[in-house]
């Protein structure tokens, strides 16, 4: 078959959209499919079709789109900014993906709600149409309103976004999601049939990860003291500031840890500014974004993810394979992976002397910590198994091609 | 001049090579500075012409300056016509290249296909009537 992964969002990129397109194409390359990736590239002002390095650049489609999509005509368009960046970014995508050529493909498999709606409208009526959602975008962008995009009409935007996440749930011919808790999400909130959805946890390159674990890319700091660490991005819903929070409890308990925080993102600057009020300089690391997070798990003794929004994050998966407990908080879909006092604990989003808590206690248990992570591993080894995930996912394809 | 710029622009880069952005404000920043030259030579010929008439110069030499300084600015203005012709040039393919990526999916539009698209319209729509009620 020769199928399209597509994404709304600039690939490649750092995250774990990125990562699951490379993986499954690798995956059904090797079964013997055929697969283009096409997202928007270079700041969002090309389309592209990264493996064949075809584009289109949004500059060039500007002047068919501004034709029809003007203040005048579509006033409403034009009093949320993010509203419409939003809606012109749609339609470029939509011509782009005409002009790069939708009819040479078998299937497609879009990776959001944005890209799903968009190619529904512009792909050969016949081309079945699945769509894996990594997340609520509607939900995302409901905490961006209220930070970095808040206006005057922040509700349009708001209910604007909910419209996009509905009717893009509800494009595809099925609509895979990784965990319960986003199926509920839509199902109860944004009207998708349950009949529409699948849930269908990831797949993860095992062995290539397992290979990685003794490359150090860069240099570490020494200590002999016990390490606490995060991986990801450093956006506000990753809860960074809830990690630091309970860390500055734990320093009135205990210093015998030093916490490495691995990663980059808008919240960076914000982050050390908090560490230096806690009084943490000298116990957390920030590390920027590292290439060799197996090898930093693999010497880390507890990983923590204090998200606030969470689908299936990768870098909790990557920590139960490297053998760590794992502290998560209750959002989105951790609780799903993570079974509270066996693979690792669940702390209520938020809690920073949860977190503290549940760190002191896997420090203080060197038995209760070795066996979380040791059944950590052993449910990873088998759940996260790539070839099964792939597999359920070309059933999926089966049944939209009958 | 103008070869050089063409064998750039056109022979030895593709399109997806040519910034546009950069290559119009370099074009903007040279045209610039050239203007400034030649406004600068011409008034520095002004200048030497006028000392030159007060200093009581020989007559052949006075005479000299005005026309050498003459040539250069003719010079000076064929190289900025050639540099618009150029940039013309190469603003005209553009435009053409777009149109035909234009075109191309005008024709491969499917049926009904709208911008803005009916549910981002009837999205709208239901808002404002929210609003009203």
């Amino acid at each position: 078959m020769k199928i399209l992964l597509a994404t709304y969002w600039s690939i490649p990129h750092v995250g774990g959209v990125w990562t699951y397109m490379v993986q499954l194409k690798e995956s059904l390359e090797s079964m013997g499919h055929e697969i283009d990736l096409l997202g928007y590239g270079e700041e969002n002002q090309i389309v592209h079709i990264v493996n064949e390095n075809r584009k289109v650049e949004k500059e060039q489609l500007m002047p068919m789109i501004e034709q029809s999509v003007n203040q005048q005509s579509f006033p409403q368009i034009f009093d949320n900014q993010l509203v419409h960046f939003t809606e012109i970014q749609r339609y470029v995508y939509e011509l782009a993906a005409i002009y790069l050529g939708l009819e040479k493909y078998d299937l497609i498999h879009a990776q959001d709600v944005i890209s799903s709606g968009c190619l529904k409208r512009v792909k050969p009526k016949n081309t079945p149409l699945v769509a894996t959602l990594h997340g609520s975008v509607a939900h995302e962008i409901r905490h961006q309103l209220t930070t970095i995009h808040r206006k005057s009409s922040s509700d349009v935007a708001r209910a604007y976004f909910d419209h996009l996440e509905q009717v893009g749930a509800v494009s595809a011919d099925a609509t895979i999601v990784a965990n319960n808790w986003l199926k509920n999400l839509l199902t109860k909130e944004f009207d998708t049939p349950e009949e529409q959805i699948s849930v269908l946890h990831y797949g993860y390159d095992i062995d290539s990860f397992l290979k990685r674990k003794d490359i150090k890319s860069a240099e570490i700091p020494q200590t002999d003291k016990k390490i606490i660490l995060f991986t990801g991005r450093l956006v506000e819903n990753k809860g960074v500031q809830h990690l630091l929070a309970a860390l500055s409890h734990l320093k009135e308990v205990r210093d015998d840890w030093v916490c490495w925080i691995a990663g980059d993102g808008e919240r960076m600057a914000g982050l050390r500014i908090l560490c230096g009020q806690l009084g943490l300089e000298n116990d957390v690391v920030f590390m920027k974004k590292r290439d060799d997070v197996p090898y930093l798990l693999s010497i880390a003794d507890v990983y923590v993810l204090p998200s606030l929004l969470e689908n299936q994050p990768l870098s909790v998966i990557e920590a139960q394979l490297a053998g760590l407990p794992v502290i998560v908080s209750d959002a989105g879909g951790l609780p799903e992976i993570v079974e509270h006092n066996v693979t690792g604990m669940v702390t209520p989003k938020g809690d920073a002397q949860a977190i503290c808590d549940s760190i002191n206690q896997l420090l203080e248990d060197e038995t209760l910590r070795k066996t979380l992570g040791s059944n950590a591993h052993k449910f990873a080894m088998e759940y996260w198994n790539m070839e099964e995930a792939v597999n359920k996912v070309l059933e999926i394809y089966q049944q939209t091609l009958k | 001049m103008k070869s050089e710029i063409k064998k750039h622009l056109f022979e030895l880069l593709t399109k997806e090579e040519v910034d546009i952005d950069w290559w119009d404000k370099y074009l903007d920043l040279l045209f610039e500075f050239r203007k400034e030259k030649v406004e600068a030579l011409a008034e520095k010929a002004a200048q030497t012409n006028s000392a030159a008439e007060s200093n009581e110069q020989p007559v052949d030499t006075a005479e000299a300056s005005p026309e050498e300084s003459s040539t250069n600015v003719n010079s000076k203005n064929e190289v900025l016509d050639e540099l618009s012709a150029s940039f013309e040039e190469m603003n005209n393919k553009i435009i053409e290249s777009n149109n035909k990526v234009l075109e191309a999916i005008k024709e491969s539009l499917p049926e009904n296909y709208s911008i803005p698209n009916d549910s981002t319209v009837n999205f709208f729509k239901t808002q404002n009537q929210t609003k009203t009620e």
